[in-house]
């Protein structure tokens, strides 16, 4: 059993270090694309959408809504 | 006519005229050239080049590609069909497996324990395996998150405490693939020598093991089911790794790179997580005695002749004087 809960914490404590390493070394894309000339937004929290299908629905519908105003003026 | 009657029909054709030249005006500028209209459509566009890009200042090129095909076609594979192979894939080794619980039972000892303890995995060993088993554990079910979690996590906890868990799920999912990747070359080259294909492994599977005839064919350290478990996991792994590196350090592939890692992380982790539901049935309540080799280490002699009989020949055959054995203890035959 002492070997189970051994290879447990290892397997957290390495997860652990990594994880670490990982975060040090990963960086946004808003602050790695950016430069001097460029400067970009943290493009927010929620990219997926608000049912997490990857398709921004709210926008695509208030897109809509302002071509139909456009037409109808 | 008197005068006031003309003064009137003159005033009716006057407006007809009016109203006329203004509907003819209107339809004039209806039928006006549309600049727009005549231009390259977006879809034309898309059919001809096959991907609408331009030219961005910001040092990822890829960031120009305004639409490709693939997007959608992964889309449709992310959305639709994974969802429904992974539950299918899953939900059906659930069943198979309830089902022969229910027909077969529990894989019992045919004669009683003989009380006495043969070693079958190292320190090493045992170590490999439950580092890599966690480290399969957090990886599998932070991954089906991606797969069910929005479908059936998010209607339970909401979107914010969604949005949270999965946060931190992808932060694990990340770290715990370097872990998991230690304990699958690890594995690889403690267990490849043992689980190469020999000569009982056919006459094993054509048995199914024995386990619906209550006959024990033969086999060696590993018998046939163990070694397409192994190679599941050795094979199965890779993928998962090579593929999820790409996924974690993008910049490696392009677009199309990604969608393929993206493929073959998905399919391969909800086959492999399939395959490991029926590898801990197997090794905890589908059979008496097996947990106790990944626990201790050692097994009933008694277990390893009915389930490994020519590993257990050759080891007493290695050890004539049995220092497999434990002191003071005496070979069964």
């Amino acid at each position: 059993m002492n070997i189970i809960v051994t290879a447990v914490v290892v397997s957290f404590l390495l997860a652990a270090g990594v994880g670490l390493i990982l975060s040090a070394m990963q960086k946004p894309v808003y602050e790695v694309q950016a430069f001097p000339t460029v400067r970009l937004d943290d493009p927010g929290h929620n990219l997926v959408g608000p049912d997490w299908s990857g398709l921004n629905r709210v926008n695509e519908t208030s897109a809509k809504v302002s071509r139909v105003n456009e037409a109808r003026n | 006519m008197p005068l006031r009657s003309r003064a009137l029909a003159a005033g009716f054709a006057a407006l007809i005229v009016l109203f006329s030249a203004s509907a003819l005006a209107q339809q004039d500028r209806d039928a006006s050239p549309n600049p727009t209209a005549q231009s390259v459509q977006e879809q034309q566009l898309l059919q001809e080049l096959r991907r609408i890009e331009g030219r961005v200042t910001i040092p990822d090129s890829r960031a120009g590609i305004l639409e490709q095909p693939q997007g959608r076609e992964y889309q449709a594979f992310h959305e639709r069909v994974l969802p429904w192979l992974g539950a299918i894939v899953i939900v059906a080794m659930l069943a198979a497996l309830v089902i022969f619980y229910l027909v077969r039972g529990p894989i019992r000892l045919e004669r009683p324990p003989s009380r006495i303890k043969i070693k079958r995995f190292t320190l090493l060993e045992r170590f490999t395996h439950w580092l890599t088993a966690t480290s399969f554990i957090v990886l599998a079910i932070t991954g089906l998150n991606y797969v069910f979690g929005k479908r059936l996590l998010m209607p339970l906890t909401g979107p914010d405490a969604f949005a949270t868990w999965s946060l931190w799920a992808k932060y694990l999912h990340n770290a715990f693939a370097w872990p998991f990747l230690l304990g699958l070359l690890l594995m690889a080259v403690l267990w490849l020598r043992d689980n190469i294909p020999d000569r009982y492994d056919l006459e094993w599977l054509k048995q199914f093991g024995g386990f619906l005839s209550n006959r024990h064919p033969p086999a060696r350290r590993f018998n046939a089911g163990q070694k397409l478990i192994f190679w599941s996991v050795v094979l199965g792994g890779l993928a998962l790794t090579a593929s999820g590196i790409v996924l974690l350090f993008p910049a490696v592939a392009d677009i199309g790179g990604i969608h393929i890692a993206q493929y073959v992380h998905a399919v391969s982790g909800v086959i492999m997580t399939a395959i490991m539901l029926a590898h801990i049935y197997i090794g905890t309540i589908g059979m008496e005695g097996a947990i106790d080799a990944m626990v201790s280490g050692e097994v009933d002699l008694e277990w390893a002749k009915e389930h490994h009989r020519a590993w257990v020949e050759e080891e007493q055959a290695r050890t004539p004087d049995g220092p497999q054995l434990r002191k003071g203890a005496v070979p069964a035959e």
